[in-house]
């Protein structure tokens, strides 16, 4: 009951201005008892404020009634009478709301979203008028003041029937608008045990002691003496200052998984519901308010009396009504939505590894009761999880699959890289001649190749080829074109023979139809005789010493492997000093760029004379560098092989 | 670019493919599809009009075309572009097909 803020005190004022504003003007105007009580809607204030903001509204509370009454002219026993008894009409529904658990569910924060918070409102609002009715009754009937009999009936409707017409719609305001609630802080556990739990009994022996008194005075008609009832008055005093210490329970904060719902559809059917039941009892109460006094032979007193008991008669059937069919829409339609939804979130915030499964959930899954659209969503949900699961299975299978085979594809380039002479300077022994080459496979592996070796002391062998087709099919056919090129050629044939012969091999177990397009020259190296083949490949640029590259033009036999019985035709020249011979693939010219332009002869020609004084080296890597800028962030294709032979200085030993 | 095969067929053995678009890796099986499914055919004409693009995969294709007609008849090409015969020159294929 301590003021811990500034936020308490505001709290308290704040219940102090509402409540003297609103009682006020009911005090003149709407007298029932002169100088006891009147109509007063106020009184649904105290346990409302109460519920939310606890110890501070209590004392805000009673200190605006205090100043209500001091203000209208009541006399100082009522103000002091009134000021303990709004207290603890105040305080008690704080208190009840957090001790008093209902069924299974756990206690939270002051809200009327279930039916169990419904019913838990109702009936803290019965114990609380119960309870503050008795203790004031007591006090006029102790003092002599008025007959109890008679005031009781009459302040406890006006308690109970306000608290419930006009409680639960400023309940649903208070919610919607989110305003925080006071929460206790000193709190205990379901496990813990402490003492104190016995001070609810306080609460129910006055409640019982109000009730029998009622009943007692109401069929005898006797008039209770004062002494009897200050000695009851003093019970119930003791029972209501001690019960302040009740220890409250463990309260359960609002769960942030229900973060994305801001309000439950179970909470907005609940107080649809509520509201409409509201509206329907008011519009019962004016109905019976301009019938009942229709001759007006009834007093103000009188009416109210009958009225106050029509509408809570009504309001408790009204509400077994709503109850019971709140009870049934929860029970059939907003808790398995509710569970679904919590479900699915639960769900979506998981990982969804092949590893983890998710048979806890579909087991909660197929708890939710089956038959209507609800249940039907929650199988479907169910399947999507069980179909999820197993997919993730299989994915995960074909993952590890594709890793394996990438990791595979990877050693087979390394493979393949490593069958081509990768070593520069390759000769360094061999100061007649100077030769470059490069390979950059668009795929993992790629169906290009180059080679160049001494087939003797004196003859060099140079050959770029093509496989149709990418990837394994044209790596592997690669392979045995490249072996059996290189053996054939270290029989010492010449060009011609070689292709003649390799393309009768390459044909024999060819299904796959796969070919090879294939350039190859052999040079002697003593006199500078150079022989060369074409099976349909493009033709290399040839740069005479002191002049620019052009094509050397032949007429092109038949790719290798194509057809059987291909004879092919070799062509002689001879090379000197300073000659260059650039020897490429069609993945140099057919680099391709976003806007799918070809890099083309032309601007290989044209870039190439640009750079004829280069040496091998530097001039492959120009060329690379301008297909790179050229080609830009497109993909690349196709395989890009080039090679270059320079002729330095006739071999003069 | 995709390819695009319309056939018209000339009585049961006689059947003109025209392609269109582009004949590269991705397209190749599409014809080699189509030309596996030819048995009984005796003329095979392939319009290249529209095409664009040929490939090595493409090359491959018709190759063994002009090979399984080779068993079993002719194959004839037509209406070749000149990009495209330049493909055909320099890879000689020039030396193996019907060209019109």
């Amino acid at each position: 009951m301590t003021f811990r803020s500034k936020r308490s005190w505001i709290r308290t004022i704040v219940s102090a201005a509402v409540f003297f504003v609103v009682a006020l003007p009911f005090k003149s105007l709407f007298t029932l008892l002169p100088g006891v009580t009147e109509i007063r809607p106020a009184n649904m204030i105290p346990p409302v404020l109460g519920l939310y903001f606890g110890p501070a509204a209590a004392w805000g509370i009673s200190l605006g009634n205090l100043v209500s009454d001091i203000t209208a002219g009541s006399g100082a026993f009522v103000c002091i009478s009134g000021f303990i008894a709004n207290f603890f009409y105040s305080y008690i529904p704080y208190k009840l709301w957090y001790t008093l658990k209902i069924g299974k569910q756990p206690i939270r924060p002051i809200q009327l979203s279930s039916v169990t918070e419904i019913v838990k409102y109702i009936l803290i609002i019965l114990i609380d008028s119960l309870v503050t009715t008795t203790a004031l009754s007591l006090i006029f009937e102790s003092a002599g003041f008025q007959a109890m009999a008679s005031s009781f009936p009459l302040l406890f409707f006006n308690n109970f029937d306000f608290a419930i017409l006009l409680g639960i719609p400023v309940l649903s305001l208070l919610e919607k608008y989110r305003v925080q609630p006071e929460v206790p802080k000193d709190c205990y556990s379901a496990n813990q045990n402490p003492k104190g739990k016995w001070l609810d009994i306080s609460l129910y022996l006055i409640s019982a002691v109000g009730i029998v008194y009622l009943i007692f005075s109401g069929v005898t008609h006797m008039q209770i003496r004062p002494s009897v009832a200050f000695a009851l008055l003093c019970f119930v005093f003791v029972g209501l200052f001690l019960y302040p210490l009740r220890p409250v329970m463990e309260v359960e904060e609002q769960k942030t998984s229900k973060g994305r719902v801001k309000i439950s559809i179970k909470t907005k059917v609940t107080i649809g519901f509520l509201l409409l039941s509201v509206v329907f009892l008011l519009l019962i109460g004016i109905v019976t308010l301009n019938t009942i006094n229709i001759n007006g032979q009834w007093n103000r007193l009188e009416t109210w009396n009958y009225l106050y008991l029509v509408v809570g008669i009504t309001i408790n059937i009204v509400y077994a009504v709503a109850i019971a069919f709140l009870w049934y829409v929860e029970k059939n339609i907003t808790l398995p939505i509710e569970r679904l939804s919590n479900l699915t979130e639960v769900y979506a915030k998981q990982e969804h590894d092949h590893q983890t499964g998710h048979e806890e959930l579909i087991q909660h899954c197929s708890e939710i009761p089956k038959g209507d659209e609800i249940g039907a969503l929650a199988q479907s949900f169910q399947k999507m999880m069980e179909e999820l699961d197993s997919y993730m299975v299989n994915l995960a299978t074909i993952t590890a699959d594709k890793e394996r085979i990438a990791t595979e594809l990877n050693v087979a380039k390394q493979i393949q890289a490593s069958m081509m002479p990768c070593i520069f300077p390759a000769f360094p022994e061999r100061s007649e001649f100077d030769i470059y080459a490069t390979m950059m496979p668009a795929k993992e592996v790629g169906g290009d190749f180059y080679d160049f070796f001494l087939i003797d002391e004196k003859h060099l062998a140079v050959v770029m080829a093509d496989v149709s087709g990418k990837g394994v099919p044209a790596a592997l056919f690669m392979v045995i074109g490249k072996t059996l090129i290189k053996n054939q050629a270290q029989l010492g044939h010449s060009p011609a023979e070689i292709f003649t012969t390799v393309n009768m091999q390459l044909c024999e177990n060819n299904d796959a139809g796969l070919f090879v397009t294939s350039w190859m020259g052999i040079l002697d190296i003593e006199t500078g005789k150079f022989t060369y083949v074409n099976a349909g490949h493009n033709p290399p640029l040839l740069k005479k010493s002191g002049g620019e590259y052009e094509y050397l033009r032949s007429r092109p036999g038949f790719v290798l492997a194509g057809m059987e019985g291909i004879r092919y035709r070799q062509f002689e020249m001879t090379l000197e000093e300073g000659d260059m011979l650039y020897l490429y693939t069609d993945g140099v010219t057919e680099a391709t760029n976003s806007e799918n332009q070809l890099y083309g002869e032309d601007r290989l020609v044209k870039f190439i004379n640009q750079h004829k004084d280069d040496g091998p080296q530097s001039l492959l890597t120009s060329i690379k560098g301008d297909i790179d800028s050229f080609v830009g962030e497109a993909p690349q294709f196709d395989d890009i092989t080039m090679l270059c032979l320079k002729i330095k200085s006739k071999n003069n030993t | 670019m995709a390819l695009t095969i319309n056939s018209s067929w000339a009585g049961e053995k006689e059947v003109t493919l025209i392609l269109e678009g582009r004949l590269d890796t991705s397209t190749a099986p599409q014809l080699e599809k189509e030309i596996q499914g030819l048995d009984g055919v005796t003329c095979l004409r392939l319009d290249f009009e529209k095409l664009d693009y040929l490939s090595s995969a493409g090359l491959r294709v018709i190759l063994i075309a002009q090979k399984k007609m080779n068993r079993c008849g002719e194959m004839i090409i037509s209406h070749v572009n000149e990009t495209i015969m330049e493909v055909f020159e320099v890879t000689g294929f020039v030396d193996i097909l019907t060209i019109e």
